[in-house]
C-alpha cells in the first residue's frame, strides 16, 4: 500500500551466486516515483532478452502516487497529477548497462504482457486496463494500437515459429496477430475448460514453446477467480488453418487432492519452462497437504505423467506463495520468480542435465 | 563512485501507511480507517445507482456476435413497438435490432462497408426503418426496409430486404437523420457539404435546403423541437434552425457554452428533447459543458460539466424526465451522468460497468435511446461493442 515506489531491474549471476540491483528503471526513464503520478512500479511479464545483446522491457502501473495508499486507473484517468503517464518501452544493454528509452507509448495505460518478434524487430503486447493489443516497430520507432481485444488481460502473448503472436479473449478464443497482414484475427480455436462451465474467464496465464518449436504449452490463469479450473494445454499452430488445441487436463491434481472440480482453493500454476532434459517443469499451488504453497512439478510431455519434485521453499522453510514465470540459463539451470510474499525472490532448480551448447537468447525466452 | 546498491542502502524510502503487524493481532485504528477507505474507493468510480447490463450483438451462446472492428454502435432508435434498432460503424456497417420481449439482439445484415452510420437510424410510425451511412470519401448509402417484427423470432428469417434509395447528393453520404412524426418527413444533413435536406417519408421526394455552415464545420446531430422546428449545430458553438413553415434555414444568435477562450473549438456534440417541457438539452465538444436551450425564448443556459473530460457524446431524456448522457473523449474512460431538472442537479453517475451478460467496462459510447419502460440504451462504440442497458433506480 506504500505509494511512491518504483521498479528496479535485478540480475542474478549463477557463477558468483550473487543478486545485484542493476537499474532504477523508473528514474532511468525520467519517471521518478516521487513525481506525484501513479508510479512505474512494475515490469509485468514484459522483459525479453534479444540476440542484439539488449533486454527489452515495458513498464506497468498500479503503484500508488507518493503519499497515497491506493490507486486504480479508472479513478485517476482524467487527473493530470495522479494519472499514470503511460508505459515506456526501453532497451537495457546487458554489456554496458546503458538504457535506450523509446518513450511513453499510451497515456494512462500499462503493459501487462509482451513478446519480442526478433526477426521482425517488433514488440507486441497488451495494455492495462483497456486490454488493447499493440505493436511497436523497433526499426521505425512506431507504436500502433490495434484496439480492444477483451476485458480481462490475458497474462501471456506467445509466438509461433513465423512470429505470429497469440493471446486470448475473455472466452479463451485465440486472438492472433498475423505478421503478414499486420492485423488481428479472432480464431475459433479455444483454450479448454471444464464441461460444466460456459467458457468465460478462460484466460491464459503462462506459455512456453516446446523444445522443437512446433508447439506451445500453456496454462489457465485462475488465481483471481478461484472457482475456475486450471488446465494445461498444448497448441499446435500449424496443424490446420487455425491450429489445434489439446486439453492436457488439470495442471497437477493427484488422487489425494480429491476430485478435480472447481472450489475456492488456490490452484495457481505458473513458471512453465522446459528443462535441458526435455521435461516440462512448472510450479503449482498445493493446498491439500502441508506445507501449503507452491510445488515444483515435472511433466513428461509424451506420456503426460506428472511427478511432484517437492515444495518450493527457502532455507528458512518459508514456502513460495506465488510463482509467476520461469526461465532457463545457459547451463540448463531453471529459475522461478516469486511474488505475493515479502521479500520477493528467485528460486533455482538444477535438473542435472545440460544443453550440449550455448543457447541463443531466443531459446531462453521470447516473451515475458 | 556510488553504485545503485549503495544508493539503495542509503535511500530514504516512502513511509508505509501503517506498520506491518502479525495477522493475529487487532489492527490499530489508523489501519482500520485506511482499509475502510480502500474498500470504499475500489467501487466508487462505477455506476452504483440503478443497474447496468449489456447484451451481445447476437444471440449469446447461439450465434457469433457482430465481429470486432465492425460493431461500434453509433445509431440507436426506438420503433413504435418498443424495439431498439441500431447501426454500427467500422469496416462494415450492420443493422441490428434488440427486442426487449425476447431480450436479445439480432444482426439484420451488412448495409455498407468502411462506413459510419452516426445518428442515422430513424423509424417512421409506419414501421419503415431508414439507415444512412457515410464514408471518408465518395458516396454513402441511404437504405430503407419495412419491419414486420419478425426479425427477432428465431424460427423466421431475420434478414429484411433493404431497399436502396437515391442519396440527396449523389457523391455524398448521410451525416445524420431525424424523423418528424407530425409532418411524416425525414430531415438530414449530407456528409461532406453539410447540406440540409427534407425527405418525404412516404413519397420519398427530397428537397435540398442549403448548407448549414459556410465553412463546412457542422454537427452530425439534429433535434426536432416541440414547436416543429429543427435545431442543429455548426462552427464555433453556433446554432441554426430550420423552420418547416417557411422552408428556410435561420442562423441563430446563440452560442453553446464552453470554458473561456475555447469557443473556437466548440460544436454541438449531441442533443435530446424533453417532450414534456419542450426544453432541448445538449452538450459541447470542446469542454463537455451541458446546456439547455429554451426554443421559445431562444435562450441557452449552461448546466455545468459533469466530469473533468471533454465532450458529451450522446444524450437522452428518460421517462423520469432526467437527462442521461455520456461524458468523455475518444480513447478515454466514459462516464454516465444525469441531470435532474427538478432540483437543477448535475451528477456524475460513474463508469458503466456491466456484470451481465458479461463482466465488461464500457469505455466508449456514441449513441443512446430511451426504451418504452424508461430503460436507457447505450450503444458502445469500441472495437468490440455491446448494447448496454441502464435501468435507472425506481424513485
Amino acid at each position: 500500500m506504500t505509494g511512491g515506489l518504483g521498479v528496479y531491474l535485478v540480475s542474478y549471476d549463477p557463477v558468483a551466486d550473487q543478486v545485484r540491483y542493476v537499474l532504477d528503471v523508473a528514474k532511468a526513464l525520467g519517471e521518478s516515483p516521487d513525481n506525484g503520478h501513479a508510479t512505474h512500479s512494475k515490469i509485468h511479464y514484459c522483459l525479453v532478452p534479444s540476440d542484439d545483446g539488449g533486454l527489452y522491457g515495458a513498464t506497468h502501473c498500479t503503484g500508488a502516487p507518493v503519499g497515497d495508499f491506493v490507486w486504480r486507473p479508472w479513478n485517476s484517468w482524467d487527473d493530470p497529477i495522479r494519472m499514470f503517464t503511460g508505459f515506456h518501452i526501453f532497451r537495457y544493454d546487458l554489456a554496458t548497462g546503458g538504457v535506450e528509452d523509446f518513450g511513453s507509448m499510451a497515456p494512462n495505460e500499462g503493459s501487462r504482457a509482451m513478446a519480442l518478434c526478433e526477426n521482425h524487430r517488433k514488440l507486441v503486447g497488451i495494455t492495462y486496463p483497456r486490454d488493447h493489443f499493440y505493436t511497436f516497430d523497433l526499426k521505425g520507432n512506431e507504436y500502433r494500437d490495434l484496439g480492444r481485444i477483451g476485458e480481462i488481460n490475458s497474462q501471456s502473448v506467445f509466438l509461433d515459429r513465423d512470429e505470429n503472436a497469440y493471446t486470448v479473449d475473455d472466452y479463451g478464443c485465440l486472438v492472433k496477430y498475423d505478421q503478414a497482414s499486420d492485423r488481428l484475427m479472432h480464431l475459433d480455436a479455444r483454450l479448454p475448460y471444464a464441461e460444466y462451465r460456459e467458457g468465460s474467464y478462460n484466460l491464459l496465464y503462462d506459455s512456453v514453446p516446446s523444445p522443437d518449436g512446433e508447439s506451445i504449452y500453456g496454462v489457465h490463469w485462475n488465481v483471481d477467480i478461484r472457482l475456475l479450473d486450471n488446465r494445461l494445454f498444448r497448441y499446435d499452430p500449424f496443424d490446420g488453418p487455425e491450429g489445434n488445441i489439446h486439453d492436457l487436463g488439470w495442471a497437477y491434481r493427484p488422487e489425494e487432492a480429491g476430485p478435480a472440480s472447481a472450489d475456492f482453493q488456490n490452484h495457481h500454476t505458473g513458471g512453465l519452462v522446459f528443462g535441458p532434459d526435455g521435461y516440462l517443469y512448472f510450479a503449482t499451488y498445493v493446498h491439500w497437504k502441508e506445507p501449503k504453497g507452491m510445488y515444483l512439478i515435472r511433466m513428461n510431455t509424451e506420456t503426460l505423467e506428472r511427478k511432484e519434485l517437492g515444495p518450493i521453499m527457502k532455507s528458512d522453510r518459508v514456502m513460495a506463495e506465488y510463482v509467476a514465470k520461469a526461465t532457463i540459463d545457459f547451463q540448463g539451470g531453471l529459475y522461478f520468480a516469486t511474488c505475493a510474499s515479502r521479500p520477493t525472490g528467485i528460486f533455482a532448480y538444477r535438473p542435472g542435465a545440460r544443453h550440449g551448447r550455448e543457447l541463443s537468447f531466443a531459446e531462453v525466452r521470447r516473451w515475458g | 563512485m556510488m553504485t545503485l546498491e549503495d544508493e539503495l542502502s542509503n535511500k530514504k524510502w516512502p513511509k508505509p501507511p501503517f506498520e506491518v503487524r502479525p495477522p493475529s493481532t487487532e489492527p490499530p485504528d489508523r489501519e482500520r480507517m485506511l482499509s475502510e477507505a480502500v474498500s470504499q474507493y475500489e467501487g466508487s468510480v462505477y455506476v452504483r445507482e440503478g443497474r447496468v447490463v449489456l447484451r451481445h450483438l447476437g444471440w449469446k451462446g447461439v450465434v457469433k456476435p457482430i465481429p470486432p472492428g465492425e460493431s461500434a454502435i453509433t445509431s440507436l432508435a426506438r420503433d413504435p413497438r418498443g424495439r431498439i434498432l441500431g447501426a454500427t460503424s467500422g469496416s462494415r456497417t450492420h443493422a441490428f435490432v434488440y427486442d426487449p420481449e425476447v431480450d436479445r439482439v439480432v444482426d439484420m445484415g451488412v448495409v455498407d462497408e468502411d462506413s459510419t452510420a452516426k445518428n442515422s437510424v430513424v423509424v417512421t410510425d409506419k414501421n419503415v426503418v431508414y439507415i444512412g451511412t457515410r464514408r471518408d470519401s465518395g458516396p454513402g448509402k441511404l437504405l430503407s426496409f419495412k419491419t414486420d417484427y419478425r426479425e427477432t423470432l428465431s424460427w423466421e428469417s431475420s434478414r429484411p430486404k433493404f431497399k436502396a434509395m437515391d442519396l440527396p447528393r449523389p457523391n455524398e453520404g448521410i451525416a445524420c437523420l431525424s424523423y418528424d412524426r407530425s409532418r411524416r418527413c425525414i430531415y438530414g444533413i449530407t456528409s461532406q457539404s453539410g447540406t440540409f435536406f427534407v425527405m418525404d417519408a412516404e413519397g420519398h421526394s427530397c428537397k435540398l435546403i442549403g448548407q448549414v455552415d459556410e465553412l463546412g464545420n457542422f454537427s452530425d446531430c439534429l433535434i426536432i423541437g416541440c414547436n416543429g422546428r429543427v435545431y442543429g449545430g455548426k462552427r464555433w458553438g453556433k446554432m441554426y434552425e430550420f423552420n418547416p413553415e417557411t422552408g428556410g434555414l435561420i442562423q441563430l444568435h446563440l452560442e453553446i457554452p464552453s470554458l473561456a477562450g475555447r469557443q473556437l473549438y466548440n460544436k454541438v456534440d449531441s442533443m435530446a428533447v424533453d417532450e414534456s417541457t419542450g426544453r432541448i438539452y445538449g452538450g459541447g465538444t470542446a469542454d463537455g459543458v451541458l446546456f439547455c436551450l429554451d426554443p421559445t425564448s431562444l435562450r441557452i443556459t449552461s448546466l455545468g460539466k459533469p466530469t473533468a473530460q471533454a465532450r458529451v457524446r450522446t444524450i437522452s431524456v428518460g421517462k423520469d424526465h432526467m437527462v442521461y448522457g455520456i461524458s468523455g473523449r475518444r480513447g478515454g474512460v466514459a462516464h454516465l451522468f444525469r441531470y435532474d431538472p427538478s432540483i437543477s442537479e448535475l451528477q456524475d453517475l460513474g463508469v458503466p460497468l456491466a456484470y451481465s451478460d458479461q463482466y465488461w467496462h464500457g469505455y466508449e459510447f456514441d449513441s443512446m435511446a430511451t426504451g418504452k419502460d424508461g430503460e436507457i440504451y447505450m450503444g458502445e462504440s469500441d472495437r468490440i461493442s455491446h448494447l448496454f442497458i441502464y435501468y435507472p433506480p425506481i424513485r
